[in-house]
C-alpha cells in the first residue's frame, strides 16, 4: 500500500501517505475498525519523518476516515458504503485532474485525448 | 572510564609486556648462571658482582626499550584517526591525557614488578654467600621509576600538538647553535650545553636513574 | 530550551583559503534539521565547532544549554556523533569498541544495543578494520544512538552505503527519533533522502549560511516560472528573482523566492505572460538557489 512514496512529487508525502489509505478504504481493502500502523512503525518503514506520518494521519481524522485513539493507536472509522462510493469518485476526479494537467503539459488537446480514450475502451472490451 | 582505557592500551601492548615478561626471566637467570663458582659451592665474589652489573645494564635497556613501545602504542590507536574519537566523548581532555598516561605507567608497573618476582626467585634458588642479599623490590622500583621517565618524555611529545612540537624542537637547536657557534669564536665557554649536561647528570636529575646501576643482589 | 543548537555570529578561520564568518545558526529542539550545501561549503567545520572540537574565534555556540567548547563534556554527554569517517580503533572487535564506548556514558542501554546489534548483522567478535564501509557505518550509528542521546549530529551517514544498508541505518533513525523527541542535525549531500525525513533545512554555501528555514516553506518558496514576452529590464519584483534564462524565442526560465499566484498580475503589468509554474524538488530548488547566490542575481 505504501510503495513508491516519492519525495520528489509536487504532492507532499503526507498527502501521499493520507491518499493512499483513503485508496485503500475506496477500495474497500480497509474497513471500519481496521488499525493503521503506529506513527512509529510507518515513519520507520517509510523513513519518513514522523512528523510526516502524524500529518497525514491528522488530516484523514479531520475528515472523519480515521481515529486517532490516545496510546491505542489510529484506526478506520465506521466507513459506510455511501463513503466508500465518494471516496471512489473523489480518487477518480484526482486521477483525471492529474491526467488532464500532464497532458497540457505535453501540449495533447481533448480531441486526441478522447480519440485516444476510445480506443483504450475499446481494447480493453476485447 | 579509567578500567575501559587500562583494557585497551593492555589489549595493544600485550604481545610487547610478554617479551619484556620473557626478558626480565631471563636476565637474572643468566646473570646467575654464567658467573662461576668456588670450590665451595658458592659464587666467585667478584665475578658474580661483575655478571650483576651487566645484568643491571640489561635492566636499562629493557626499561628505556618498553618505555619506548608503551608511549608510542598508548597513542597509536587515536593518532591514525586524528583523535576525532577522543574529542567526541564526553571528557576534558586533560583528564582522557591522564588517563592514557596513567594506563601507561600502570603497564610498565607490571613489567617492574616480573623484573621484581623473576630476579626475586632468581636469586633465592641461587646458593647466595652470606653476605651478599638480594633486593628484587629495590630492583623492581628503580625500575619503574626509571621507566617513567623515558615514558612520560615520548608521551608529552606526542600529546602536544604536532605544529607546536616542531616550532619548540626547532627554537632550541637554533638556541643551542648559537650557543656553540659562540663558544667556537671564543666569546663564550658554552655555558648553556654544560649547564644541560651538568643538570642532566647531576644526582637526582633525569639521568640519574640511568647513572646508576640497578643491582639485584648487593650487601 | 526551544533550540537544541544555537550559533551567534560565529567565525573561525582554520586556514588561509577558507573562513566562517557571523554565522548565525538556530536548530530548534525535536527538529530533523537538514544541512546541505556543496563539498567544501563549511558544513563538517561547522559540525567540529558545535561539538567542541575546535574553539571559535568569534561570536557563542549553545548545545543542549551548555556553552561550547567550555562545557563541551557535559553536551557530549547527551550527544550522538556519526562522523563522516570511521573514527573507532581499527584494533579492537565489535564487542571491545561497545564495551569501551559504554565505559563513558551513563544512559548506555545495553538492551537496546544489543538488539541493534542483533539487526545489523555486527558480531561480537568482528575487528573495527575489517569491517566493511556499510557494517562499519552500521557500527557508529549503533554507538551513537544507545547512549540515547538527546541530540544526534551525523555528518553524511548514509554515504558510500549500499541501499539496503542505508535502508536499515535511517529506520534505526527514525525509529529512534519517533520514540523519542532527539533532536538531529544531520550533513548530507544525498538530498532526496533529507528531503523525506529532515523537517528543517540550513543551506551552507562558502561559509555562509544562504538559508534556513521549515522544509515545506523551502520547497514551496522556490518555483521556477515559465514566463514569455518579458522585458530584458525589469523593476523591483514583489518576489526575489533568483535567475531569468532564455529557453527559446521570447519563453524564459525564472528562478524566483516567494512567488504567490497574486503576483501574476504584477507580471502582466510588465507586459509578460506566465505560462506555467513548475514545483521543485528539493535538490532543484537547492541547485536554483546556490546558482544564484554564486553569480549574483542572473544565470
Amino acid at each position: 500500500m505504501f510503495e513508491h512514496i516519492d519525495s520528489r512529487s509536487s504532492t507532499p508525502i503526507y498527502a501521499q501517505i493520507a491518499s493512499r489509505i483513503r485508496v485503500a478504504v475506496a477500495a474497500g481493502e480497509l474497513t471500519s475498525g481496521d488499525g493503521l500502523p503506529s506513527v512509529r512503525q510507518l515513519a520507520t518503514r517509510l523513513r519518513v519523518n514522523p512528523a510526516t506520518v502524524v500529518q497525514a494521519y491528522r488530516e484523514l481524522e479531520t475528515e472523519g476516515l480515521v481515529e486517532m485513539r490516545q496510546g491505542a493507536g489510529s484506526y478506520i472509522k465506521d466507513v459506510s458504503p455511501e463513503r466508500r462510493s465518494r471516496e471512489r469518485a473523489s480518487e477518480a476526479r484526482r486521477l483525471v485532474r492529474e491526467f488532464l494537467a500532464e497532458s497540457a503539459r505535453r501540449g495533447i488537446g481533448p480531441h486526441d485525448l478522447k480519440q485516444a480514450l476510445d480506443a483504450e475502451f475499446e481494447g480493453g472490451k476485447r | 572510564m579509567f578500567r575501559a582505557i587500562l583494557y585497551t592500551q593492555w589489549k595493544w601492548a600485550r604481545p610487547v609486556l610478554v617479551l619484556a615478561a620473557v626478558v626480565a626471566g631471563w636476565i637474572p637467570l643468566q646473570a646467575l648462571r654464567s658467573a662461576p663458582y668456588k670450590t665451595m659451592g658458592t659464587y666467585h665474589i667478584p665475578s658474580l658482582y661483575s655478571s650483576i652489573t651487566a645484568a643491571s645494564t640489561g635492566y636499562q635497556f629493557l626499561a628505556l626499550a618498553v618505555a619506548v613501545v608503551i608511549a608510542i602504542s598508548s597513542w597509536q590507536a587515536d593518532s591514525t584517526r586524528q583523535h576525532v574519537y577522543a574529542l567526541s566523548l564526553p571528557i576534558a581532555r586533560w583528564r582522557f591525557v591522564l588517563m592514557r598516561f596513567g594506563a601507561g605507567a600502570a603497564l610498565l608497573g607490571i613489567v617492574a614488578a616480573a623484573v621484581g618476582v623473576f630476579g626475586g626467585v632468581a636469586a633465592a634458588i641461587a646458593p647466595l654467600p652470606p653476605m651478599l642479599h638480594a633486593y628484587p623490590v629495590g630492583l623492581a622500583l628503580r625500575f619503574w621509576l626509571g621507566s617513567l621517565i623515558p615514558f612520560g618524555a615520548i608521551f608529552a611529545l606526542l600529546t602536544s600538538n604536532p605544529r607546536k612540537v616542531k616550532w619548540v624542537v626547532a627554537g632550541v637547536v637554533t638556541v643551542f647553535a648559537v650557543d656553540i657557534m659562540l663558544a667556537s669564536f671564543g666569546v663564550t665557554q658554552a655555558p648553556l650545553l654544560k649547564g644541560v649536561f651538568e643538570g642532566l647528570y647531576a644526582p637526582g636529575g633525569p639521568l640519574t636513574a640511568f647513572l646508576t646501576r640497578w643491582m639485584l643482589i648487593d650487601v | 530550551m526551544s533550540d537544541a543548537i544555537v550559533l551567534r555570529n560565529v567565525g573561525y578561520r582554520p586556514g588561509k583559503d577558507f573562513a566562517i564568518r557571523d554565522l548565525s545558526m538556530s536548530v530548534p529542539t525535536g527538529a530533523i534539521y537538514g544541512f546541505l550545501g556543496p563539498n567544501g561549503s563549511g558544513k563538517t567545520t561547522t559540525i567540529k565547532l558545535i561539538l567542541g572540537m575546535q574553539t571559535p574565534e568569534d561570536g557563542t555556540i549553545e548545545v543542549l544549554g551548555h556553552q561550547v567548547p567550555q562545557a563541551a563534556p557535559q553536551a557530549l554527554a547527551r550527544i550522538g556523533y556519526v562522523p563522516e569517517r570511521l573514527h573507532l580503533y581499527a584494533s579492537l572487535t565489535v564487542d571491545e569498541i561497545m564495551r569501551f564506548h559504554k565505559a563513558f556514558y551513563a544512559t548506555w542501554d545495553a538492551t537496546r544495543a544489543e538488539e541493534l546489534r542483533r539487526q545489523f548483522n555486527l558480531r561480537h567478535e568482528q575487528l573495527v578494520s575489517r569491517l566493511s564501509k556499510g557494517e562499519s557505518g552500521k557500527l557508529m550509528m549503533l554507538l551513537a544512538l544507545s547512549t540515547q542521546p538527546d541530540l544526534l549530529v551525523l555528518d553524511e551517514p548514509t554515504d558510500g552505503l549500499d541501499p539496503v544498508v542505508r535502508r536499515d541505518v535511517l529506520s534505526a533513525l527514525v525509529e529512534y527519533v519517533s520514540a523519542r523527541n532527539a533532536t538531529v542535525l544531520v550533513s548530507s549531500h544525498l538530498v532526496h533522502e533529507q528531503e523525506r525525513i529532515c523537517d528543517w533545512v540550513g543551506v551552507m554555501d562558502e561559509g555562509r549560511l544562504v538559508a534556513e528555514m521549515p522544509m515545506h516553506t523551502f520547497r514551496s518558496g522556490i518555483k521556477r516560472l515559465r514566463v514569455h514576452g518579458a522585458p530584458p529590464v525589469l523593476p523591483a519584483a514583489p518576489f526575489t528573482l533568483l535567475g531569468r534564462s532564455p529557453v527559446a524565442g521570447q519563453e524564459e526560465e525564472w528562478g524566483v523566492r516567494g512567488w504567490q499566484p497574486e503576483m501574476q498580475s504584477w507580471l502582466e503589468a510588465q507586459g509578460a505572460t506566465l505560462r506555467e509554474t513548475i514545483d521543485l524538488d528539493l535538490e532543484e530548488s537547492f541547485v536554483e538557489l546556490l546558482s544564484t547566490a554564486r553569480t549574483g542575481g542572473s544565470r
